[in-house]
C-alpha cells in the first residue's frame, strides 16, 4: 500500500510538473533566448533619421538587443551633446565626432560604418545648360555626371551670372549669380566638407597645412558660399526645397540623399545628379558615451543585415572592395535599364574619374570656417 | 481578421495604458481637454509638445488633432510674430518654456550667433512662396493677362504711377512682410546675388516708389486679409501674402474682390514652415517631436496638409492640393548677415515706407494716478528710445506724433514731428518729456476724445495735404461716464468723410476698461483691440506694427 501511496504521489507529481512545463513552454516566446533587449538613445544627422525609424532596421537592431531612439541635429549643433544625456552622438563627418569625443574623454577608435560623397542635385535642363557650357559632362556609357569644380570656380571667381551663359535653352527661373546652394559650414558637415573640399582646389590640390594659405585664399572661399546669402542648418532642407521645386537651382547634397529618394520615393522627373569631379566623403562617425553605444557602432559597421539596409538608405558601407560590392549591386541597373537615363549612380567613384579632396586639421578646417564667413 | 484581432488588442493596450498615465500624471491632468488651440502648460507635461508658433499655424489645428490621434502627441501652441518668436529664441526667453517653434521661416533667426545652440532640429513642413495676390479687375488694368510674366519692377511702376495699391504686413514683424521686402530690394538693386548694404542704398529711389502704394499695413497677416475684405470698393487692389492665405482667402471672398496670385519672374522668398526643436527640450519631448515630424511627413499626411492649408508639400512624390502650380519658382537668396537684414528694415520704417500718422488717445483720469500712471509712462516712454534695431518700437523717422491727453474732457493735445536723421533723437526725447509730465485726475469722456482725436487728424490732413498711414490708439482704464455716449460717437462717425471713416481705432484694454465699449469701437472704425492687462509694454509694442 505504502508503495502504492508514494508511486501515486509520484506520479501525481510528474503529470502537474508536465503540465507546469508545458505551460511554461507555451508561455516562452518561440525564437530561443533573445538578448535583452536595451534602450539608448542617441543624437543624429538629419539625413540618417529615416533610416533609424525604419522598421526593418529597428527589428535588424533588435536581433542585436538593441532598441534605438534618436532625436536629429545639425552636426555641429551636436557637438554641444554632452555625455550622460544620450548613449552616442552620430554626426555626418569626422571632425564634430573627433571634438564632441575629445570633450567628452572618449578614446580609441571611432566607429565609422559607412559614408557618401558629396554630390549636386539640379534639374535636366539645367544641366544642359551647364553640359554646353563645359560646366559639366555626361559620360555616354556609364550615364554618370561630372561637374567640372575649375571652371566652376573660375565663374564664380568672376561673378559670372546665368544669362551669361550659352543657353540653346534656358529655363525660366534660372538668373543671378551662379552659385551652389550650401548649407551653413559653422553648424552643418555639407557646409564643412564643402569649404574644406573648395579649400584642396583653391590650394592646388593640397590639403591646407598654414595660416598663411588660409588668409591667402580667403577672399575666394567668401566669393564661393556668401554669394547665396543666409544658409540652413541641416542638408535636409536645401535637398527638400529642391524637391519641392522651391530651391535654387544647384543644391550641393549627400550622395546619400538622391539615392534614398530614388530607391525609396522616386526622384522628380527631371532631377540630374552631378558628381563634382573633385569631391569629399562625409564619415559618417559615431562616438559613444556608454558600452550600448559602443556596441551599436559595431553592429552597424559588422552586421550584414544593418550593412544591407544601409545601402537601402543611399550610405556606402564602410570596409573597402565589400562595401563598395555591396552599393554596386543595389544600384546597379538604377538609371541605366531606361532609354535615355537622367543620370546615373558611380559605384566606383575611381573608374568615373572623380577624385576625393582631403579633410585638413580641425585647427585649420576651422580658421577657413572662419575665413569663408567673415 | 488574426491581424486586426491583434491590433485590436494592442490599441486596446495603448488606451488602458493612456489612461493611467492619465491618472497618475497628478495635478493638472483633471483640469481643462487640451488641444491645439490650449496655451502651453508651464512646464513639460508626457505626449505633450509645447510650441511657440506663428498665427499662420493655426490652419494645422485638423492635421494636429489626427496627430494626437496617430502618435499620443499633443501640440499645445503659444502665438507670437516670427521675428518676435526669433527675439524669444535668442534671448533665451523660450528655454524650459517652449520644447519647439514652428514659423513661417527660420531664416532671420538663423543670422544670429546667439540662436544657434538653442536649435537642435529644424524640419520643413511644408513650403509656400510670398506673392501678390491682384484683384482681376486691376490685373485687366494693368493689362497684364493671367499675371504669369509679372516682375517686380512693374509692380513699382504700377504702384508709383497710383494703379497699384496694395496692403502688407510689417516686415518688422511678419515674414511675409519682410520677405516681400527682401524681394524687391533684390530686384531693384540689379543684385545677383545676396543683398549688401551697397545694394539697399541703390534701390532706394524704386523701392520709396514701390512703398507709395502700399495702403495697409499691419502686424500680421490674418487681420491683413479682414482689413483688406472690409476696405470700399477699389481703393485696395492687391495684398502681398502667402500664395496660401491668397488661395485660402479667394475661398471667402466675393468675386470682385477675388484675387489673381502673382509670383513675379525676377524671384520670390519661400517659407518653408520649419517644426524647430530647441535644444533646452528634454529627452521625452525630444521623441515626441521625432514622432510628430515623422508622421507630418509622411505621404497621405503631406497631401491632407496640402488640401487643407493650399501649401504646397515637402515630401517627395506628394501631389500638391489642386489649384497649386508645379512650375519651378526662382527663389532670391535671403540676406547673409543680420546687418543687412536689419539695415533694410530700418531703411524701410524711416525712409522708405509712406510716414504715418499717429494720435495717442490717453486716459488720465484720477483712476489712472499712481501704478496704472507708471505703466503708461513706461510704456509710452519705450517708444522713444533708441534700442531697437530693426524698428518695432520707436516712433518712425517722419512719423507725426499726437498725444492727447483727457479725463472728463480734454486735457492737452500736443504734436510732434520726428525729423529724419541724426535730428530724430531731440524730438523723440520732447515726446518722452510730454509723456513723463502727464498727471491723474478727473472723469473718463472717453467717446468725446475719440471725437476730439478724428478733428485733430482732420486739421492735420488739410493743412499737410499729404498722405500718411493714419491711426489713432485709445489707451482707458475705465468706462465712459462723461461726454458724448456710444449712440452719439457712433452717430458722429457716420457722419464722417470717407477717407477720415478709413481710420481704425485700436483700444487698449487696461484696468477697469470696459472690454464691451472697446470692443465696439474697435468693429465701428475697423481696428483691433489689444489686451493691456497682462503687459502694457506689450500692448503699446504690439500696436506699432499696425501704425
Amino acid at each position: 500500500m505504502r508503495r502504492g501511496a508514494w508511486f501515486g504521489a509520484a506520479m501525481a507529481l510528474l503529470v502537474v510538473g508536465g503540465l507546469v512545463f508545458t505551460v511554461l513552454q507555451m508561455l516562452k516566446p518561440d525564437n530561443d533566448d533573445p538578448p535583452p533587449i536595451a534602450k539608448i538613445t542617441g543624437v543624429v544627422g538629419s539625413e540618417k533619421t529615416a533610416f533609424f525609424q525604419d522598421p526593418e532596421v529597428k527589428a535588424a537592431l533588435a536581433k542585436q538587443g538593441l532598441d534605438v531612439s534618436v532625436a536629429s541635429a545639425g552636426s555641429w549643433q551636436m557637438t554641444d551633446v554632452k555625455k550622460g544625456s544620450a548613449d552616442f552622438v552620430f554626426p555626418a563627418s569626422q571632425l564634430p565626432a573627433d571634438e564632441i569625443a575629445q570633450k567628452n574623454g572618449v578614446s580609441g577608435t571611432l566607429a565609422r560604418p559607412f559614408y557618401s560623397p558629396l554630390v549636386i542635385v539640379t534639374h535636366a535642363d539645367v544641366a544642359n545648360v551647364l553640359k554646353e557650357n563645359k560646366l559639366a559632362q555626361q559620360d555616354p556609357k556609364s550615364n554618370v555626371w561630372t561637374f567640372s569644380m575649375a571652371e566652376f570656380l573660375k565663374a564664380v571667381g568672376a561673378g559670372q551670372r546665368w544669362d551669361q551663359l550659352n543657353a540653346a535653352n534656358r529655363p525660366g527661373s534660372l538668373s543671378g549669380d551662379i552659385f551652389l546652394a550650401t548649407t551653413n559650414p559653422e553648424t552643418s558637415s555639407s557646409g564643412t566638407l564643402y569649404i574644406a573640399m573648395v579649400a584642396y582646389l583653391l590650394n592646388n590640390e593640397h590639403v591646407v597645412t598654414d595660416d598663411a594659405t588660409v588668409a591667402a585664399i580667403g577672399p575666394a572661399l567668401r566669393n564661393a558660399i556668401n554669394k547665396q546669402g543666409s544658409m540652413k542648418n541641416s542638408t535636409e532642407e536645401p535637398f527638400n526645397d529642391f524637391v519641392s521645386n522651391t530651391g535654387h537651382p544647384l543644391v550641393l547634397a549627400y550622395e546619400s540623399q538622391a539615392l534614398d529618394l530614388t530607391l525609396n520615393h522616386g526622384a522628380p522627373p527631371d532631377m540630374v545628379m552631378l558628381y563634382p569631379d573633385t569631391t569629399i566623403f562625409s564619415d559618417h562617425t559615431l562616438v559613444w558615451f556608454t558600452d550600448n553605444g559602443q556596441r551599436l557602432g559595431k553592429v552597424l559597421t559588422d552586421d550584414p543585415k544593418l550593412r544591407e539596409l544601409e545601402v537601402k538608405y543611399g550610405f556606402r558601407p564602410s570596409g573597402g572592395v565589400a562595401g563598395t560590392e555591396e552599393f554596386a549591386a543595389k544600384v546597379r541597373g538604377l538609371g541605366t535599364t531606361q532609354g535615355n537615363p537622367r543620370f546615373a549612380f558611380a559605384p566606383d567613384l575611381g573608374a568615373a574619374q572623380i577624385h576625393p579632396a582631403r579633410v585638413p586639421t580641425p585647427e585649420v578646417m576651422k580658421s577657413l570656417v572662419q575665413a569663408a564667413k567673415k | 481578421m488574426r491581424k486586426s484581432g491583434v491590433r485590436g488588442l494592442a490599441v486596446g493596450l495603448a488606451l488602458l495604458v493612456a489612461t493611467v498615465t492619465a491618472c497618475t500624471s497628478g495635478p493638472g491632468s483633471t483640469t481643462t481637454p487640451t488641444g491645439p488651440s490650449n496655451p502651453p502648460a508651464p512646464s513639460a507635461q508626457p505626449g505633450v509638445l509645447r510650441v511657440l508658433a506663428g498665427s499662420e499655424l493655426q490652419d494645422m489645428a485638423p492635421v494636429l488633432e489626427e496627430a494626437q490621434k496617430a502618435t499620443g502627441v499633443n501640440v499645445q501652441f503659444a502665438w507670437t510674430g516670427s521675428l518676435d518668436g526669433a527675439d524669444a529664441v535668442s534671448s533665451g526667453k523660450a528655454d524650459g518654456k517652449y520644447d519647439a517653434i514652428w514659423f513661417p521661416s527660420n531664416q532671420y533667426l538663423h543670422l544670429d550667433e546667439g540662436s544657434r545652440s538653442k536649435l537642435l532640429s529644424e524640419t520643413p513642413v511644408m513650403v509656400s512662396p510670398v506673392a501678390f495676390g491682384i484683384r482681376s479687375s486691376v490685373l485687366n488694368d494693368l493689362s497684364w493677362g493671367d499675371g504669369s510674366k509679372v516682375t517686380w519692377g512693374n509692380l513699382a511702376e504700377a504702384a508709383a504711377s497710383g494703379k497699384l495699391s496694395y496692403g502688407m504686413a510689417d516686415p518688422s514683424r511678419s515674414n511675409s512682410g519682410f520677405s516681400a521686402l527682401v524681394s524687391v530690394a533684390s530686384a531693384f538693386s540689379g543684385a545677383t546675388s545676396a543683398l549688401t548694404e551697397a545694394d539697399v542704398q541703390k534701390a532706394a529711389p524704386q523701392l520709396k516708389q514701390f512703398f507709395a502704394g502700399q495702403k495697409l499695413t499691419s502686424g500680421s497677416s490674418g487681420w491683413l486679409a479682414q482689413a483688406y475684405s472690409r476696405v470700399e470698393q477699389g481703393s485696395v487692389g492687391a495684398l502681398v501674402n502667402y500664395e496660401s492665405v491668397l488661395l485660402s482667402l479667394n475661398k471667402q471672398l466675393p468675386a470682385p474682390q477675388q484675387l489673381t496670385v502673382v509670383r513675379p519672374t525676377d524671384g520670390v522668398i519661400s517659407a518653408n514652415y520649419p517644426l524647430t526643436l530647441l535644444s533646452s527640450a528634454q529627452q521625452r519631448e525630444r521623441e515626441s517631436f521625432q514622432r510628430l515630424t515623422a508622421y507630418l511627413l509622411k505621404e497621405d499626411v503631406q497631401k491632407r496638409i496640402s488640401e487643407l492649408t493650399l501649401r504646397r508639400p515637402v515630401a517627395p512624390g506628394t501631389t500638391p492640393a489642386a489649384g497649386l502650380p508645379t512650375e519651378r519658382l526662382h527663389e532670391l537668396p535671403f540676406p547673409g548677415t543680420r546687418a543687412v537684414a536689419d539695415g533694410l528694415l530700418s531703411s524701410y520704417q524711416n525712409e522708405l515706407r509712406r510716414p504715418s500718422r499717429t494720435v495717442y488717445v490717453l486716459d488720465t483720469s484720477g483712476s489712472m494716478d499712481g501704478a496704472r500712471l507708471a505703466s503708461l509712462k513706461s510704456a509710452m516712454g519705450r517708444l522713444t528710445g533708441a534700442d531697437d534695431t530693426r524698428g518695432v518700437r520707436r516712433f518712425r523717422d517722419r512719423e507725426e506724433v499726437t498725444l492727447i491727453s483727457f479725463a472728463g474732457k480734454v486735457k492737452s493735445t500736443k504734436t510732434h514731428s520726428v525729423p529724419p536723421g541724426s535730428d530724430s533723437q531731440k524730438e523723440l526725447k520732447a515726446i518722452d518729456g510730454d509723456v513723463q509730465a502727464l498727471s491723474a485726475s478727473g472723469g473718463t469722456a472717453v467717446y468725446s476724445s475719440l471725437e476730439a482725436a478724428y478733428q485733430v487728424i482732420e486739421r492735420q490732413q488739410s493743412a499737410a495735404k499729404d498722405d500718411r498711414f493714419t491711426s489713432i490708439v485709445l489707451m482707458t482704464d475705465g468706462e465712459s461716464n462723461e461726454g458724448a455716449t456710444d449712440q452719439e460717437f457712433r452717430t458722429y462717425y457716420g457722419g464722417l468723410s470717407p477717407a477720415q471713416r478709413s481710420v481704425p481705432v485700436f483700444p487698449i484694454l487696461f484696468g477697469d476698461a470696459a472690454k464691451g465699449q472697446l470692443q465696439g469701437i474697435a468693429d465701428l472704425t475697423g481696428g483691433k483691440l489689444f489686451d493691456g492687462t497682462g503687459s502694457l509694454d506689450g500692448a503699446f509694442e504690439e500696436i506699432r506694427g499696425y501704425q
